[in-house]
């Protein structure tokens, strides 16, 4: 399956260590095609918030940066990997920055869904979701649970479900594994 | 006062707080300023503001499910208040386009963990949905509204706090109805309850181009 990864943090000395190309390694050695951004390496704009990706150019951001290729990359692939550190309890600045750049991918239009109102669908196919955390000396399991309930919300707002929240405490291999085991149920 | 709108001056959040100000200098002439967070070049300004304050109200729109990464960048730049006894109270006031208060209650659980790291006194955290076309919407849809703001800000200046009874009431239905679900499925599934969105594609003659997937494999 494609594969998008996306890193909040990658430093060149990290190349051996770090979790993220761990498990990048880990999903090529199993045949998968894996596109991986390291997102404070990558140049994007904060979201101005003005909408023009739904109301002006519908599906496409005013800022002409790399998210246009994280959009793209993300929507052709099966699953969507996000690793980022927490800070102050919750992950990244530098991953909620693309996160928001994220919403030329759904249409203004809104739909009831589970008993909510969401935006519509753009696409006919998203990413599922999973997300790696790596976590702060003081994190606790009440953190852990509010963060994962975030992203299970950001979830269900991106027509997808969150199938892996792990902490990079957890074996990288294990990780892999049960993000593949997940892909012959739902993809 | 930190506007974490992405939009700054032109949000929505502004109007909020225009009007919550307006209610709190009826009653205080204490100083106050007002920070915009997407001036990211002001980080020294912005930590400078919360050391030297004694309450902060942080107030923002839900983005994609959370705080705007310019807040989250804010609340980074907070790392070395960490358990401090000096810091200022907190509050929060989160607006989002959703009609359910709901979707915003996850994050209201952050915002109070956030105030036990820096060992801050927690305000409370109002919460309003519906509020992403009040700029455009005549000033009889937004004047109770805009009262309540108002009269929020009155009784922060005396009490210190957000009356709870005001932010009842801004919070309105915490989840939809399921009369009022059958409805709006019935308005969304016919395309009728689109007309704000459709107002503005036709205004910028992108209306035919709504569905467009430029992203799509081969586009």
């Amino acid at each position: 399956m494609k594969i998008t990864i996306l890193a909040d943090h990658i430093n060149k000395g990290d190349s051996d260590i770090s979790l993220a190309v761990r498990l990048k390694s880990l999903f090529e050695t199993k045949g998968h095609n894996v596109l991986f951004h390291a997102l404070n390496n990558e140049n994007i704009h904060y979201c101005r918030g003005c909408f023009d990706c739904w109301v002006k150019t519908p599906g496409e951001c005013v800022y002409k940066d790399n998210m246009e290729i994280i959009c793209r990359d993300m929507i052709n692939s099966s699953l969507l990997l996000m690793i980022a550190s927490l800070k102050m309890g919750f992950t990244s600045e530098v991953l909620k920055k693309a996160q928001e750049r994220m919403i030329p991918l759904l249409h203004p239009y809104m739909s009831v869904i589970d008993g909510e109102m969401h935006h519509s669908k753009r696409y006919d196919n998203y990413p599922l979701l999973a997300v790696v955390v790596k976590t702060e000396a003081d994190t606790d399991d009440e953190d852990l649970l509010m963060i994962r309930k975030l992203f299970e919300r950001f979830a269900l707002n991106f027509m997808t479900e969150l199938v892996v929240f792990a902490t990079e405490n957890e074996d990288a291999e294990m990780i892999c594994e049960e993000i593949c085991s997940y892909q012959p149920v739902k993809l | 006062m930190f506007n974490g709108s992405p939009r700054g001056k032109n949000s929505n959040t502004r109007l909020l707080l225009d009007h919550f100000i307006k209610g709190y200098l009826t009653v205080c002439e204490s100083d106050f300023s007002m920070l915009y967070l997407r001036e990211t070049d002001k980080d020294t300004e912005f930590v400078n503001a919360f050391r030297e304050s004694e309450y902060v109200i942080l107030a923002f729109p839900l983005y994609t499910d959370a705080m705007p990464a310019i807040v989250k960048r804010f609340i980074e730049l907070l790392e070395p208040f960490k358990g401090r006894n000096d810091n200022p109270a907190m509050g929060f006031i989160i607006q989002s386009g959703f009609p359910e208060s709901s979707q915003s209650r996850y994050l209201e659980r952050y915002l109070i963990k956030l105030t036990h790291r820096l060992n801050a006194e927690y305000i409370g955290t109002v919460i309003r949905g519906g509020a992403e076309g009040i700029q455009m919407q005549p000033p009889s849809w937004t004047k109770k509204l805009f009262k309540s703001f108002y009269t929020l800000g009155i009784s922060f200046a005396n009490s210190d706090r957000f009356d709870p009874v005001i932010v009842k009431s801004l919070a309105g239905r915490e989840k939809e109805s399921s009369i009022h679900l059958f409805f709006k499925k019935f308005f969304a599934d016919k395309g009728l309850s689109n007309f704000y969105w459709n107002y503005q594609l036709k205004k910028n003659k992108a209306m035919h181009m709504r569905d467009h997937q430029p992203f799509l494999k081969g586009n």
